[in-house]
């Protein structure tokens, strides 16, 4: 089979990139290519362990990716839109932070994504503070920056430094696997960079 | 732990046909921006628009920062009414549209009704489910059996839609679970109903008068401002309340008659007027039909009648009638708001108009003043379809109802009944049927009955959980609404709501959902305007400017005159005879009484009290519970409970205690409030407390429920409004009932009101109802 090499820096910034598409609302796109394992593939390629093995595992064992996306959708909406009896886990930065929506963390990240040049795209119905958006700036400043990242290791953790809290409440609401080991993923994901950029840092 | 660069690039090795793949994926949430090309959002401060967080709609400035984040809220100086001012609710707005429990994107069902479980979908995909399914429902049953159940300006473009497709059953709780018996008795009347907000001209009155009325605690920002300045000016006060409100602790007299009591205290008082010849006689001469029937029908009405009734001294009664009577024609009766208590209310209307007659205050300097239409024209429209006959009662089982708000509790009712026809579909639009409407139990039977159940709202309201598609509509912050225009002023305006932010998440304003769906209905020459901009400025048109000259300030004045009677020219009433009616030969052809009787509400039985509610200063209705900042403020109610008697029941003030009522409904945990300030016969809480939907975290099972406790009501045969103080309730401490020594249980002595709907007598709709477009509450 013929294999591709990534580049530390392809790497990343493709990690980043397909955490964010993961952590948006899931649409049929998504759905094709978990359903077809290359986003698991990915995955036990970039993180080894149980967690990728439980999360391709789980979407194996769905019928289609229609059935897939159908499970995904009930699933990201119980847990991150609205739920009864309550709403577990938003995926905004400021609702852990502030405890309410659009706060001031939410503006200092507009502010970041200005200083960088980017803005949330007007049709982005979505808080500028939302997982997802963080980690397609991530992903963008890597891509715009390759090589020479502006990427303070200050700034990605400083970005998702409230993760642990998300995914605790992750963890105790889901009614499906994907969505804990995601973010156990992406934590896994984010520890590894922000050691490995230490370690550059360090001369290491 | 640290991973070397080895290991991180060993692991990055991918399937060429994978890479692909991946590499293809794109996000979409941001974009780049050119350096130099984008300043980011100025700094705009002060949009002006208003506000919604109740119906009155105070002028409001919206501070909103770089970002684009409404950071606070101030009154907006040049609104007519309210002069730069905002009650706690209005100042807390933003907190409305930040909170982090609205609803965010389109919902469809996906688990059973009631459970609550659902898929986000697109809007296109909501919008076709449900126009196809209104298209199958008319298919099949007709027009008429869509129910749409509307609040605020916000659905009026969604209301034009309902009948452009062709329902008549278009409901809203203003009328028959609020105003509706007053605006039936007045219009009875005068011709008129007063209509919001009350036109009384406080500005010249020398008395006022409210009956039933908590100014104060039922906070209109305008009206509060001029009861302050009336009262600064020595104007004098009467009020009538079982309860010391915040308005009868500023009264000259305070009048804690026995509840429901009223028409018998209004009628002492008339008959006061008449025998001791106080009344205006030149104007009732001139301008009033029915006075020597009326003479002959108070004559036995004394105030010791009364006085027995309502158990306040004859003496009493007899001295403010006369001090009325010396400040003739300057006297601000309030006519009241939420006015269904007790099924007989349009005859207290009646009572009040009566009343308001005889001290010639209608129509003059100090009294109540005149209304007039704004000229802003309806944008031009095809014809609606004719509809089918109503499925409520309005204009027929109950004949004087307004058919422009409908008779709510007429709708619940056919809906679970089947009857006149079945109801198969609800829209439920920025109202809350299970909070508003008595008999939740039966709402929710009913709503069990229904192929659809569309919610269109802000927040996750109980009825939500029900809701087979909800809508997330944006908030009064992030929309553009129809004119608000203002006939009731004494400078007539018309004020504009504006996106003071954009609309977050996916929620869109209504005006957009209603014509999104009227192009899935075929009906989109109903919605044949531009955008919404074009639509406002044909609308203002008529006021002789554009949207755009009036978006820095907000609203537009209109000059008409004086707003009293020119007794100059002939005066003439829109009544049958063109006078004031003291006497109704409309009332009478309908078989009802046509000058006001006293009927006596059933008695408390003995260990229960009386279920009064109200307004709070802090919230409106039961929407604004989970606010975060008036949360903050009052995240519960509490229960009003006069103290001797709370001492003989060994109960103590900030204890929690339940209420049962007669039906064996029982409350929440609620606090007492232990006070001489009640009668004790009665207790009081403020109404829309404990909320049943989970989503809302704050509000979520806090205080307790008034309406969860109203199993019973007892209708207005005149108007279709819902008596809703026949509720009795006793005190459960620790799950044993607290009872006075030697109380007996009453459950099972009451007679249920809940059918109390007449026999149709006469499909004619007489000429006193007309289609009321004011809405709210
Ligand atoms: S009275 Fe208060 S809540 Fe109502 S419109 Fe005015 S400011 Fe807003």
């Amino acid at each position: 089979m013929e294999t591709v090499e990534l580049s530390e820096i392809e790497t990343r910034k493709t990690a980043y990139k397909i955490f964010s598409r993961l952590f948006y609302y899931p649409g049929e796109e998504i759905a094709r290519l978990l359903y077809g394992g290359v986003i698991g593939e990915w995955l036990e390629h970039i993180l080894p362990g149980k967690e990728a093995e439980r999360l391709q595992t789980w979407v194996a064992s769905r019928s289609s990716a229609a059935d897939l996306l159908e499970a995904l959708q009930v699933e990201y909406t119980h847990l991150f839109i609205t739920a009864y009896p309550n709403l577990p886990a938003p995926l905004y930065k400021s609702y852990y932070t502030e405890k309410e929506l659009f706060g001031a963390d939410a503006r200092n990240l507009m502010d970041i994504y200005q200083q960088y040049h980017f803005k949330v795209s007007p049709h982005m119905t979505e808080m500028p503070d939302h997982l997802a958006i963080i980690l397609e700036f991530i992903y963008r400043l890597l891509e715009k920056e390759a090589g020479d990242s502006l990427l303070k290791d200050f700034a990605i953790s400083g970005l998702t430094d409230w993760l642990p809290q998300l995914a605790k409440r992750i963890e105790e609401n889901a009614s499906l696997p994907f969505y804990p080991s995601l973010i156990h993923l992406l934590q896994e994901f984010i520890r590894n960079d922000l050691s490995l950029q230490a370690t550059q840092k360090s001369g290491a | 732990m640290s991973i070397s660069r080895r290991d991180f690039l060993k692991k990055t090795t991918l399937s060429a046909g994978a890479f692909t793949l991946l590499s293809g994926m794109k996000v979409h949430g941001m974009e780049a921006i050119h350096p130099k090309g984008w300043k980011g959002r100025q700094r705009v401060s002060e949009i002006a628009s208003i506000c919604e967080m109740c119906f009155w709609r105070c002028g409001i400035l919206g501070n909103v920062d770089k970002h684009g984040k409404l950071l606070k809220i101030d009154g907006n100086p040049e609104h007519p009414l309210t002069e730069g001012r905002l009650c706690a609710r209005g100042n807390a707005g933003h907190k409305l549209a930040y909170d982090p429990d609205r609803l965010k994107y389109p919902l469809m069902r996906v688990g059973k009704r009631g459970e609550g479980k659902f898929k986000r979908v697109s809007w296109d995909e909501a919008l076709d489910f449900f126009a196809k399914k209104l298209l199958e429902i008319r298919e099949k049953h007709g027009a008429e059996a869509v129910g749409f159940f509307p609040h605020g300006i916000q659905a009026r473009f969604f209301e034009h839609l309902m009948k452009g497709f062709g329902t008549p059953n278009i409901v809203e709780p203003a009328f028959a679970q609020c105003r509706g018996p007053r605006d039936v008795g007045y219009k009875l009347t005068f011709g008129n109903n007063v209509g919001s907000p009350e036109p009384l001209d406080f500005e010249n009155t020398r008395m006022m008068v409210f009956i039933g009325t908590h100014i104060g605690e039922n906070v209109f920002t305008g009206q509060n401002l001029q009861f302050a300045n009336a009262l600064e000016r020595g104007a004098k006060l009467i009020v009538v309340d079982p309860r010391f409100s915040i308005a009868a602790q500023k009264a000259d007299y305070w009048l804690p008659l026995k509840p429901g009591t009223d028409t018998a205290l209004l009628l002492a008082w008339i008959h006061v007027l008449i025998y001791e010849n106080l009344y205006d006689k030149e104007y009732i001469r001139k301008y009033a039909t029915g006075f020597n029937a009326l003479k002959k029908h108070v004559k036995s009405l004394t105030p010791e009648w009364a006085a027995k009734i309502t158990e306040l001294p004859a003496g009493l009664i007899r001295e403010t009638a006369r001090e009325m009577a010396r400040q003739i024609p300057a006297v601000g009766l309030h006519p009241g708001r939420h006015f269904t208590w007790y099924g007989n209310d349009s005859q207290r209307g009646r009572a009040m108009a009566i009343l308001t007659a005889l001290l010639g205050a209608y129509g003059r300097k100090g009294g109540i003043y005149l209304a007039s239409p704004i000229p802003a024209p309806k944008y031009p429209s095809p014809a609606n379809p004719k509809p089918a006959a109503r499925a409520d009662g309005a204009g027929t089982v109950y004949p004087f109802a307004s058919r422009g708000l409908g008779v709510t509790n007429g709708l619940v009712e056919a809906t679970h009944s089947g009857e006149p026809y079945p109801i198969k579909a609800w829209i439920v639009y920025s109202q809350n049927v299970l909070q508003s409407i008595p008999d939740p139990w039966k709402t929710k039977e009913a709503i069990e009955k229904l192929d659809l159940m569309v919610v269109v709202d802000v927040m996750p309201m109980e009825q939500y959980l029900y809701a087979d598609l909800v809508l997330p509509e944006a908030t009064y912050l992030e929309r553009y609404d129809d004119l608000y225009t203002v006939k009731n002023a004494k400078k007539p305006f018309a004020a504009i709501r504006q996106p003071v932010i954009d609309p977050l998440f996916e929620s869109k304003p209504g005006w957009w959902i209603a014509r999104e769906m009227a192009k899935r209905l075929g009906l989109e020459e109903h919605f044949g305007w531009e955008d919404i901009e074009e639509y406002l400025d044909y609308r203002l048109s008529g006021l002789g400017v554009t949207l755009k000259q009036i978006q820095a300030r907000g609203l537009v004045e209109y000059d008409k005159g004086t707003p009293y009677f020119d007794f100059s020219k002939p005066v003439r009433f829109k009544t049958p005879s063109g006078k004031i009616e003291l006497y109704s030969e409309e009332l009478k052809r309908y078989g009802f009484d046509p000058m006001p009787v006293y009927e006596a509400p059933d008695e408390v039985p003995k260990g229960y009290f009386r279920l009064l509610y109200g307004r709070s200063p802090l919230h409106s209705f039961a929407r604004t519970q989970n606010n975060e900042i008036l949360n903050g403020y009052q995240p519960e109610n509490d229960l009003w409970i006069n103290d001797k008697i709370a001492a003989e029941l060994g109960l103590i003030d900030g204890e929690y205690v339940n209420l049962e009522n007669q039906d064996g409904m029982v409350s929440n945990n609620i606090k007492l409030n232990v006070t001489p300030g009640i009668r004790p016969d009665a207790v009081f809480m403020v109404h829309g407390f404990d909320h049943k939907s989970p989503l809302l975290k704050r509000a979520y099972g806090k205080g307790a429920s008034d309406t969860y406790l109203m199993s019973r009501y007892k209708v207005d045969p005149i108007s279709g409004g819902t008596g809703m103080r026949v509720n009795f309730v006793r005190i459960i401490k620790d799950g044993q009932p607290v009872m006075i020594s030697g109380a007996v249980s009453a459950i099972g002595r009451f007679k249920s009101t809940r059918d109390a709907r007449r026999p149709v007598k006469k499909v004619v709709v007489p000429r006193a109802v007309q289609s009321e477009e004011d809405e709210g509450c």
